[in-house]
C-alpha cells in the first residue's frame, strides 16, 4: 500500500518501522510482503524529485576538492540513490571480513560466511543476473582475456563486476509494494527525530515531519535506520532526547571512519601484440547482464605487501586532455554540459580548460568524424534508449596507450567524519558537516598496487606499466573521495567503544534499533558498495522475522 | 473415495489440456477414459464423435458414461454451449469436472482463495469462463455434483497456448527480462499435474460442490519463466525488453491481429506476419495475483511436477518441434 504523509491523518504504528526507501530500506520491506508483520516504509520523498525535499540533504563540506557536497551523491525520493547509480555489481571478498593485523581498525566481527547466503537474492534484487562473479563461472564457454598472456603473481583477471540496469529501485520495486497488504509505504515522511523510552534502552517512537507543516509520530516494536552512510548518523546524532551526544554515541562513534573509496587513472600501459590480444570492453553473458574482467589484487600479495585491497582496469586515457586525439573522448568532453554533475565529475580537470584545449577536443571530433559518429550511435542506441544499459563509456585510445583507472579501498581513520552543525534545514533537522580525510595508508595501497602489477605485466611479457610514483597522490585525488560510496558512519563492532552496531546491525544499547546500509560497513573493499548493502538487508530482514517478539 | 471408476468422457479430449487428462486417466488404472471429440482422430484411447455445442450430440456421447470432463476450448459460444449441454442432459451422472481458469478472478492482486469473488463484469474469455462457472453452479445448485477446476497457465511440452508461444516469442528476442512489467506471479501448474488433479478430483467425495485453483506453491515471477526458458532454448543473451518496446508490442498486437486474419482471407502466408502480443497477455506479466494452492493439496493431494522439470521439458519439446 502507498499513503502520502501529508494527508496522514493521527498518528501511525506497526511491528516494524523501516525508515529511508532507497536500496536498504526496499530491500528489507521485500522480504515481508506477505508476512505475519505490519511494516510501515517512512520515505522522505514523493515518487519523483522535488526541489525542496533534495535541499534537505544540503551541507557543508571541509573542502570540496576533496568531497563533493551532500546535496550532491544521493537522492532523496523513493528508491533512493539508486535513481542515479551506476549499477557496478561485486561482492566483498573473504579478505574483507578476515582479521588483517597490517590495516588499522578492528575490522568486521562477522565472517564471509554470514552475509556469503544472502547475496544471491542480493544480485536478483540488483538485476545482476547469477551470482557469478568469476569469467568461468560467468561465461562456461570462455570468456575473451583482458591481456592474452597475462599471469600474476600478485593480480587475477578472472574475477568479473556485473552491471544491474542500472535498477531504480523505486519503480522497479513500487507494484510489488503498492500491492502488499502488510507494507505501508509512507511518502514525503521525514523522520527527524527518535524518542528513547524512559531508560533510553529502546526507541519508542519516531517525530515525522513534512515540508507542509504535518507532523505525527510513529511508534513500531522494531526500528530499521535506512536512509544511507550520510543521514544515518545525522538522525542517531540528532535524536539527543535521553542520549546527550546523541543515540549509540555513548563512545563518540557514530560518524566517525567515514570512507569513500580511493580511485582515479593512473599511468601509461602500453600493450604488446595485436587488438585481439587484448579486450577491456564488456561481454553479455546468457542471463543478459554486461561483465567485465578487471585485474585485482589477490588476498595473498595483499597480506604480504601490507595494503589494503585493491582493483583496476584497462582505460581509456584522460578526457579533457585533448592530446589522446580520440573524436569519441572530445565529443564527451564537449557535451559536457548536458551531463549531471555526478557524472560529469571526471571531465574537470584540475585547472579549467584552455581555449586552445578546447579547440583541440573540436579538432579531435572533426579529424575523427566516423569514428566519434559510430561512438554516438553505439552511446545512443545501446545506453540511452536501451532498458539494460551499456554500463560506462568504454573507448579504445587511438595511440594503443591505455591508464588505469583504480578503485581502492580507503581505511578506517576517526579522524574522517560526519558530524552535525548548528545550521539547520527546513524542517528544523540540524545539518551536517563531512569532513573526508585520507591517509598515507590510503595512497600506500594505491602505489605498492600499481607498482605489484607493473612487476606482473612485465613478468608476462604482455603489457608494460609506466607511472611516476610521485604522482600517486595526486591522480587518486583528483577528483576526490569517490562519489555516492558512504561507508563507515555507524560501523558494525563487537563492542560499543569499537563501533556503532552489533553483528546483528543492532546499535548497541537500544534493543530495537537497527541500521541497514553501508554506514555499517567497518572497511570499505575494493568493491562498490550496494551489493553489499543488499545483502546485509536482507540478512537483517531474516533476523527481524525470527524475532521472539512477533 | 467414490466407488470404482469407470468410464470418463473427456469433451475437447485431443486439446492440450485433454490429452493431459485423457493420459493420466489412462494411468489411473481406476478411470477409463473416452475422448469426446468432433472429429475422428486415431489414438490408443477410444473416443466418442461428439459436438460439444449440440445439446442432442452430448447426450448421445454421454450414454453408459458416469463421469464428464469438460476441457472445450474455444471461443465464448462454444464454451457456453458445451457446459449447457453437460449441465442439461441429465445423464444420471456421477461426477462432473469443469476446467475453468484463474481468469476468472480478473486483474486483482495478492494471494487469492476460491472464496474470491469473481470478475462478473469481465469481458472475453474471462467472462465466458465466468458464465459458464455460473452454469455449473446452478447445475450443482439443482443437486448435480461437479468440481470446478481453475488452473493457473498451463505449460507443458506440445502446449502451443504458452510453452510454444512464449519459446516463439522468446526466440524472436520480442520477449526476455521484462523488468517491472514482467514482475507478476506465473502461477504455472503442469498439464500432466493438470491431468492428475483431474483424476483425484473425480475421485475425492470432499471435492464436490466446489472450485479448486491449480497452481504452484510459491510460484515463481514471470520474469524468472522467461529468463529461465529463453536460456533453456538457447535464446542467449536474454534481452531486456524496456516499457517503451513493450507499448509498442501493444499498439502492434491489434494491426497484427487484424493483418492475420486479413492474410488468412486472402489466402496468403501468415507465417511471414509477426506474432502479436496481446495487450491482455502483457498486463498477466505484471499482475501481482498468487493462486492460494492450499486447497488443492488438502483437497486434491496430487503430486506436483517441479517447476525445473515443467521449463525443461518445454524447452526440448520445443526445441525438437520447431527447428529455427
Ligand atoms: C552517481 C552515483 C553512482 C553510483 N554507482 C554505484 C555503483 O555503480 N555501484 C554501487 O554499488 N553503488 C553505486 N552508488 C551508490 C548507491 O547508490 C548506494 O550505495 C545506494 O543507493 C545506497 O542505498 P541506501 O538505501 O543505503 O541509501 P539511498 O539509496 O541513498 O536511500 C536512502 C533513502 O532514505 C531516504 N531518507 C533519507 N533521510 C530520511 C529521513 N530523515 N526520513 C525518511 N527518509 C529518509 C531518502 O529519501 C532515500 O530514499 C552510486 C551512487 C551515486 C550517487
Amino acid at each position: 500500500m502507498i499513503v502520502d504523509a501529508r494527508q496522514v491523518e493521527g498518528d501511525l504504528s506497526a511491528d516494524i518501522c523501516v525508515v529511508g526507501a532507497g536500496a536498504a530500506g526496499i530491500a528489507v520491506v521485500l522480504q515481508f510482503l506477505a508476512g505475519r508483520q505490519d511494516v510501515l516504509l517512512m520515505e522522505a520523498g514523493g515518487e519523483d524529485d522535488e526541489a525542496e525535499t533534495q535541499a534537505l540533504y544540503g551541507g557543508e563540506v571541509a573542502d570540496e576538492k576533496l568531497h563533493a557536497p551532500p546535496v550532491n551523491y544521493r537522492r532523496r525520493a523513493f528508491g533512493g540513490s539508486t535513481a542515479i547509480w551506476g549499477g557496478r555489481c561485486m561482492p566483498f571478498d573473504p579478505i574483507d571480513f578476515a582479521q588483517r593485523p597490517w590495516m588499522p581498525g578492528p575490522g568486521w566481527p562477522i565472517g564471509i560466511e554470514d552475509v556469503m547466503p544472502f547475496y544471491p537474492a542480493a544480485n536478483a534484487i540488483c538485476e545482476a543476473g547469477d551470482f557469478a562473479y568469476t569469467a568461468q563461472a560467468a561465461f562456461p564457454g570462455g570468456m575473451r582475456p583482458l591481456l592474452k598472456g597475462f599471469a600474476g603473481r600478485h593480480f587475477s583477471d578472472d574475477t568479473l563486476e556485473r552491471f544491474s540496469c542500472p535498477t531504480d529501485f523505486g519503480k522497479r520495486y513500487r507494484a510489488r509494494i503498492a500491492q502488499s497488504r502488510h507494507v505501508r509505504l509512507v511518502l514525503h515522511a521525514n523522520v527527524t527525530e527518535l524518542r528513547t523510552g524512559v531508560d533510553g534502552s529502546f526507541v519508542e517512537s519516531l517525530a515525522v515531519q513534512t515540508l507542509t507543516g504535518r507532523a505525527f509520530t510513529v511508534r513500531a516494536r522494531r526500528v530499521v535506520l535506512a536512509m544511507g552512510g550520510l543521514e544515518v548518523p545525522r538522525l542517531l546524532l540528532a535524536s539527543r532526547d535521553r542520549h546527550a551526544r546523541g543515540i549509540g554515541n555513548a563512545h563518540d562513534q557514530v560518524g566517525r571512519n567515514y570512507m569513500c573509496h580511493i580511485a582515479g587513472s593512473l599511468g601509461e600501459v602500453h600493450v604488446a601484440g595485436d587488438a585481439r590480444d587484448h579486450w577491456h570492453s564488456y561481454q553479455v553473458a546468457d542471463d543478459g547482464v554486461y561483465c567485465r574482467r578487471r585485474f585485482a589484487l589477490r588476498a595473498q600479495a595483499q597480506a604480504r605487501l601490507g595494503v589494503g585491497n585493491f582493483v583496476t582496469r584497462l582505460h581509456h586515457p584522460r578526457i579533457p586532455d585533448p592530446a589522446h586525439r580520440t573524436g569519441a573522448l572530445s565529443a564527451l568532453m564537449l557535451a559536457k554540459p548536458l551531463i549531471s554533475y555526478e557524472y560529469s565529475k571526471r571531465l574537470h580537470g584540475e585547472a579549467a580548460l584552455s581555449l586552445d584545449a578546447w579547440a583541440g577536443h573540436v579538432r579531435n571530433v572533426l579529424l575523427d568524424p566516423v569514428d566519434t559518429a559510430r561512438f554516438l550511435l553505439h552511446f545512443l542506441a545501446r545506453r540511452t534508449l536501451a532498458a539494460r544499459k551499456f554500463p560506462t563509456v568504454i573507448v579504445r585510445p587511438k595511440n594503443g596507450v591505455y591508464t588505469l583507472d583504480f578503485h581502492s579501498e580507503q581505511e578506517a581513520n576517526p579522524q574522517s567524519r560526519v558530524a552535525l552543525v548548528a545550521a539547520r534545514d527546513a524542517l528544523g533537522m540540524q545539518r551536517i558537516r563531512v569532513d573526508w580525510r585520507y591517509t598515507q595508508g590510503d595512497i600506500r595501497t594505491v602505489r605498492v598496487a600499481a607498482e605489484a602489477l607493473a612487476a606482473d605485466m612485465a613478468e608476462s611479457g604482455c603489457a608494460r606499466l609506466s607511472f611516476d610514483p610521485q604522482t600517486v597522490e595526486a591522480c587518486a585525488l583528483r577528483d576526490g573521495a569517490y562519489g555516492g560510496h558512504h561507508i563507515g558512519t555507524a560501523r558494525m563492532a563487537t563492542t560499543a567503544a569499537q563501533g556503532v552496531v552489533d553483528a546483528q546491525c543492532r546499535v548497541h544499547g537500544i534493543r530495537n534499533l537497527y541500521v541497514a546500509g553501508s554506514a555499517v560497513f567497518p572497511t570499505s573493499g575494493q568493491a562498490n558498495p550496494t551489493l553489499t548493502i543488499v545483502a546485509l538487508a536482507v540478512r537483517l530482514a531474516e533476523t527481524l522475522k525470527k524475532d521472539v517478539l512477533f | 473415495m467414490t466407488a470404482a471408476g469407470g468410464q470418463v468422457l473427456v469433451l475437447g479430449g485431443d486439446g492440450f489440456v485433454g490429452s493431459a487428462i485423457v493420459a493420466a486417466l489412462a494411468r489411473s488404472g481406476e478411470f477409463q477414459p473416452v475422448r469426446g471429440i468432433r472429429r475422428a482422430r486415431a489414438g490408443a484411447v477410444p473416443f466418442r464423435l461428439c459436438d460439444a455445442t449440440d445439446p442432442g450430440s452430448v447426450r448421445r456421447a454421454l450414454d453408459g458414461v458416469r463421469y464428464v470432463v469438460n476441457a472445450v476450448f474455444g471461443g465464448d459460444a462454444t464454451l457456453r454451449a458445451a457446459t449447457r449441454a453437460v449441465c442439461d442432459a441429465q445423464a444420471g451422472l456421477e461426477r462432473v469436472v469443469h476446467l475453468s481458469t484463474m481468469s476468472v478472478y480478473g486483474e486483482v492482486s495478492g494471494l487469492v482463495d476460491e472464496r474470491a469473488v469473481l470478475a462478473v463484469d469481465a469481458g472475453g474469455y474471462a467472462g465466458s469462463k465466468v458464465a459458464c462457472e455460473a452454469i455449473v453452479q446452478t447445475y450443482v445448485a439443482g443437486g448435480g455434483a461437479a468440481v470446478i477446476l481453475r488452473p493457473g497457465v498451463v505449460m507443458g511440452a506440445g502446449g502451443q497456448q504458452w510453452a510454444g508461444r512464449l519459446c516463439r516469442l522468446l526466440r524472436a528476442r520480442r520477449l526476455g527480462d521484462l523488468g517491472e512489467a514482467g514482475d507478476g506471479f506465473c502461477n504455472l501448474i503442469d498439464a500432466r499435474d493438470v491431468g492428475a488433479a483431474t483424476v483425484a478430483a473425480l475421485r475425492a467425495p470432499e471435492a464436490v460442490g466446489s472450485a479448486i485453483n491449480l497452481g504452484t506453491p510459491g510460484p515463481p515471477r514471470w520474469n524468472e519463466v522467461l529468463v529461465r526458458l529463453g536460456r533453456a532454448i538457447g535464446a542467449v543473451p536474454v534481452p531486456r525488453i524496456g516499457r517503451r518496446r513493450l507499448a509498442m508490442e501493444a499498439r502492434l498486437a491489434v494491426p497484427l491481429h487484424v493483418g492475420k486474419l486479413v492474410a488468412t482471407r486472402c489466402g496468403l502466408a501468415v507465417g511471414t506476419l509477426p506474432e502479436p502480443i496481446p495487450p491482455a497477455l502483457l498486463r498477466l506479466f505484471a499482475q501481482q495475483i498468487r493462486l492460494d494452492a492450499g486447497r488443492a493439496s488438502a483437497v486434491l493431494a496430487f503430486e506436483r511436477t517441479s517447476v525445473d522439470v515443467t521449463l525443461a521439458d518445454c524447452a526440448r519439446w520445443f526445441l525438437e518441434s520447431t527447428p529455427k
